[in-house]
């Protein structure tokens, strides 16, 4: 993956609607033009956090900002652009694979949220989660833009 | 089963228009599912889960599960206000 270092310089806060607890991704790695590589956590005080542990299942919201990300980046560069983020849907997991049944919150997970397809407001993400090294999810997701572009 | 959703799981998502959160509704359903016997080994993965209709309302959803066509698969349905909002398969493991 292309590594694109001002991305790294986006504050995330302008790239998905996400805020407060809701909002799990706290970095942009990398990206290319199908693809995006991303840092987040689940809060420590988040509803779904238990003794210190989330679901893994939320590695797949955390993916799926990270494809808002990507799409309001590929936006951002688009001639008639309009910044912000904008929301939008996950409409469908079309598979997920938990290769663990929690993680520890408030604990850095990478994500990759690789394009698969794309027949715009429609888009397919393929999700790789990990926690240092080792992969803690795999989903494939489909997500619908908002009115306005994005992805919530 | 009924349940009624922790109001902090709209927190932040969005602020100008509240939904729940696609992967709270999923942890609904494994619940419902753990307390209906039909699973009795841990849920690994998902299958064509589908969210037809956004939950904004903060009142009482309903999630209904069954048995799936394959072994280890338990279907489930979401209803929220009356409206079916989500559906799709829990795997467990074998």
């Amino acid at each position: 993956m292309k590594d694109v270092r001002d991305i790294s310089s986006h504050d995330v806060a302008t790239l998905v609607p996400h805020t407060s607890v809701a909002r799990f991704l706290t970095g942009i790695l990398s990206m290319t033009p199908n693809a995006i590589a991303a840092t987040g956590a689940i809060p420590l005080g988040h509803a779904l956090v238990s003794h210190g542990r989330a679901p893994v299942f939320l590695a797949i919201e955390l993916g799926a900002q990270a494809a808002a990300a990507f799409e309001a980046i590929t936006r951002a560069q688009r001639p008639d652009a309009v910044a912000g983020p904008r929301v939008g849907s996950l409409v469908r997991i079309r598979e997920a694979h938990f290769h663990q049944a929690s993680v520890p919150a408030d604990t850095e997970i990478s994500v990759a949220a690789e394009l698969m397809g794309a027949a715009p407001p429609l888009a397919i993400y393929r999700l790789t989660a990990t926690i240092e090294d080792t992969v803690v999810l795999t989903a494939v997701i489909s997500t619908h833009a908002g009115p306005a572009g994005g992805i919530a | 089963m009924t349940f009624v959703p922790d109001a902090r799981l709209f927190d932040g998502h969005f602020d100008s228009a509240p939904i729940l959160p696609g992967v709270a509704q999923i942890d609904f359903a494994i619940r419902a599912c753990t307390a209906s016997g039909l699973q009795t080994t841990p849920v690994t993965g998902l299958r064509d889960v589908r969210f037809v209709r956004p939950i904004t309302q903060r009142g009482p959803i309903d999630v209904i599960v069954a048995a799936g066509r394959a072994p280890g698969h338990i279907s489930f349905e979401i209803r929220a206000a009356g409206q079916v909002a989500t559906t799709g398969v829990l795997v467990c493991s074998a």
